[in-house]
């Protein structure tokens, strides 16, 4: 089997909690006041940076998600070329895009008069793909372009299709990443949804690649991406959660007692994130690290973030990732040192 | 690679529920098509869509309850309880794959939600649709419907998920990762992607006619569809009904447009997909098109299809024209339908058609009566909103 190397790593990372203007960032044709309360929020120039045509139209998501991509192709030194246009794809993982998005296109439709006069500009912000297919217009490239819809599992799930993309031999490279955005619409729902505490924003993007071409193309390799694996358990308990990590860790060939850090997300879901806590517990030696306290809650960009982040302050340490949804699923990703 | 069967399928669509219904439908060119009934449509200027509306799910769900879950998610779900029982397997295991492809995942339930903040004023959502509306929740209906516990996956890549998760399961089970697997699709009718087709000027008038010179565009329609992967050698142990065997498929990027297709790429597409799949294209006896029923399709999809066969492509139907454009759905449904095409010998017609477009020479729509044929490979195309092109190719098993 081909071994993954990480060569790139790009964050849009959010600040600490701080209060949110009453207009709530709702996007250019809505707004909505969001809910009261502090968020952690991404500092990004994306009209500075990305220039005013990709802003325009692109919800906030799909903006952090380009920010993160551009910066780690920069961080591995890719540049799309002729040469590697075709073979190197995106996934982008994500919950449903952005609600802001999705409400920014469709509002005009409730009027009864004439309802089909909507932003035919934004329609592609009310399809899945919106953001994954905005980073391929970006930067040009034509290979496996996916996305996963995998709420708090969207990172895991978006490395865990791209190694899949890898191994069987559709893509040499796969930019994969989620991301999360905060506006008042998606703060509406996320707070209905989800009792997590302060909500966050970001993206983190990875350049993935098969090590064999990414040493042909002399890149420096971050680390390597062992193994993932993603599971709709039922219901999470701790018996489930230790199941998970011992497969992510066998997979990988690591040992339990390698694992530096043990990255989680917290659900808000008390016997989840207890049955997290127990289940990391009784397979590892290391505490486990949440980053709310940091980053607040950035939901399908969590795990991206902490990977980003673990890659960036511990190089060439073995770190594990590990994602819950109290719908029923588990996912965790293992990266160790090339 | 091990090689990859499929053996169940279960269609939840408009012209049938199961596969029985769903078959003899395409055999006759059942229209499923109707005026819109899931929201109010006044002040669209055209009305019809392709909605279920004999979709109970409480008949076919035996474990999940259907109000716990958004309506994609009782396509997604009630599709592979279908499709497992057509197969005759258990799949309430740790190596069972399930990935669902979808455009819009559970977008009427935020539909409604956005409505509430719009008319009235933002605030706290109610709880229920709240808690259906992430996307994830396709794969996860199909997961706790069957009890299986391995890898669940949605795909959002728009209008050709479908073959994109066909192919993600298919690439699982061969490289031994998955020993049986469950692929589809699942999408629903909203006012929202009503109103953007409408607004692209895409939505057809009275009829969807693929590749007829009036053509005027398609309709929005929902439904699930899921199919029942396995290696061919497990189907063969167990004496396995085999409709045909999953022999590779491709993926491209286009990389230009949003929402305009490209025919350079779905050529390269094509060609990755035969390349794959060991097949040349003169061995292809049948395309079930993307043929959404618009120009752009039409002059794009023929113009790469004359690209890669020659002036003479092989028979190219669309069961669009019977269905509407099912989404996430649609490229699985495809799949259903080139499967049969092997298994049952006919092409599935383009219904509702009246004359070739001339601008589209070459093409050979099998207009409105399903043909006897021998299809020994079928080719399933299907593209998307964001250049997401994923085409596979299915072949019979001797």
């Amino acid at each position: 089997m081909n071994d993954i190397v990480i060569t790139g790593v790009g964050a849009l990372r959010p600040g600490g909690a701080v209060a949110v203007p009453a207009e709530g960032r709702a996007g250019g044709k809505i707004d909505w006041a969001p809910p009261a309360g502090p968020a952690c929020l991404v500092d990004f120039d994306a009209k500075a940076e990305l220039g005013r045509k990709a802003v325009r139209f692109n919800h906030r998501s799909t903006v952090l998600a380009m920010g993160a991509f551009e910066r780690a192709l920069a961080d591995a030194g890719l540049t799309v070329t002729d040469d590697n246009r075709d073979l190197i794809g995106i996934t982008v993982g994500t919950t449903l895009g952005s609600v802001a998005g999705v409400a920014e296109f469709g509002v005009d439709s409730f009027d009864r008069e004439r309802p089909y006069v909507v932003d035919a500009a934004r329609f592609p912000s009310a399809a899945l793909n919106c953001a994954a297919a905005a980073l391929a217009i970006r930067a040009g490239l034509r290979g496996v372009n996916a996305t996963v819809a995998g709420g708090p599992l969207s990172a895991v799930g978006a490395l865990r299709h791209a190694q899949v993309m890898i191994r069987a031999r559709h893509a040499q490279g796969v930019v994969a990443g989620s991301s999360e955005e905060f506006s008042a619409p998606d703060a509406w729902w996320g707070r209905t949804h989800r009792a997590t505490g302060t909500p966050g924003e970001g993206a983190a993007m990875f350049v993935l690649e098969d090590a064999e071409a990414a040493a042909a193309a002399g890149r420096r390799v971050r680390a390597r991406l062992a193994g993932t694996v993603v599971r709709a358990v039922g219901s999470v308990d701790a018996d489930s959660v230790s199941r998970v990590v011992r497969e992510a860790l066998e997979l990988s060939g690591v040992a339990a007692a390698d694992i530096a850090t043990a990255a989680v997300r917290a659900t808000g879901v008390g016997e989840v994130d207890d049955a997290q806590t127990a289940g990391l517990a009784s397979v590892l030696d290391v505490e486990p690290r949440f980053d709310e306290d940091a980053i607040g809650d950035c939901y399908s960009a969590h795990s991206a973030l902490q990977l980003a982040d673990v890659l960036e302050r511990n190089p060439g340490e073995a770190a594990l990732v590990l994602a819950a949804d109290p719908d029923g699923a588990l996912g965790a990703a293992v990266v160790t040192a090339a | 690679m091990r090689r990859v069967v499929i053996t169940g399928m279960g269609p939840v669509s408009n012209i049938g529920i199961g596969l029985p219904d769903f078959t003899e439908a395409l055999r006759l060119g059942k229209s499923g098509t109707g005026p819109i009934r899931g929201f109010d449509p006044t002040g669209f200027p055209h009305t019809l869509a392709g909605e279920v509306p004999d979709f109970r799910p409480e008949d076919l769900l035996t474990r999940i309850d259907p109000a716990e879950w958004g309506r994609s998610s009782q396509f997604a779900a009630a599709a592979a309880r279908l499709a497992v029982a057509d197969a005759g397997v258990d799949p309430a295991d740790a190596r069972t794959a399930i990935a669902v492809g979808t455009t819009n995942g559970e977008l009427a339930p935020l539909v409604d939600m956005i409505e509430e903040w719009h008319t009235g004023a933002p605030g706290p959502p109610d709880p229920r649709a709240a808690a259906q509306i992430p996307g994830s929740r396709l794969g996860l209906a199909v997961a706790h419907e069957l009890g299986a516990t391995g890898e669940t996956t949605v795909l959002g890549t728009a209008c050709s998920a479908g073959n994109y998760a066909l192919g993600y399961v298919y690439d699982l089970i061969g490289m031994g990762e998955a020993d049986l697997g469950v692929a589809g699709g699942a999408d629903s009718v909203t006012r929202f992607t009503h109103a953007g087709f409408h607004r692209l000027g895409a939505v057809a008038e009275e009829a969807c006619r693929p590749f007829d010179r009036d053509r005027d565009g398609m309709l929005t329609a929902e439904g699930g569809v899921a199919l029942v992967l396995e290696p061919l050698e497990a189907a063969r142990e167990r004496g396995a009904t085999i409709y045909a065997e999953v022999l590779g498929y491709g993926m491209t990027c286009d990389a230009i447009h949003p929402t305009a297709p490209d025919a350079d790429s779905i050529a390269r597409c094509t060609r990755i997909a035969h390349r794959r799949s060991g097949v040349r294209p003169e061995q292809v006896d049948y395309i079930c098109a993307h043929g959404t029923g618009t120009r752009t399709n039409d002059v794009v999809e023929s113009t790469a299809m004359r690209a890669v066969f020659g002036d003479s492509p092989p028979p190219t139907s669309s069961i669009k024209s019977m269905m509407g454009h099912t989404m996430g759905a649609a490229s699985g449904f495809g799949a259903i339908a080139s499967a049969l095409s092997i298994a049952e010998g006919f092409l599935p017609p383009t219904i509702n058609h009246r004359a070739l477009d001339p601008e589209i020479p070459g093409i050979d729509p099998v207009p409105n009566q399903s043909r006897p044929a021998t299809v020994r490979v079928a080719q399933n195309n299907g593209f998307a909103f964001g250049g997401n092109n994923a085409i596979v190719l299915l072949g019979s098993v001797e």
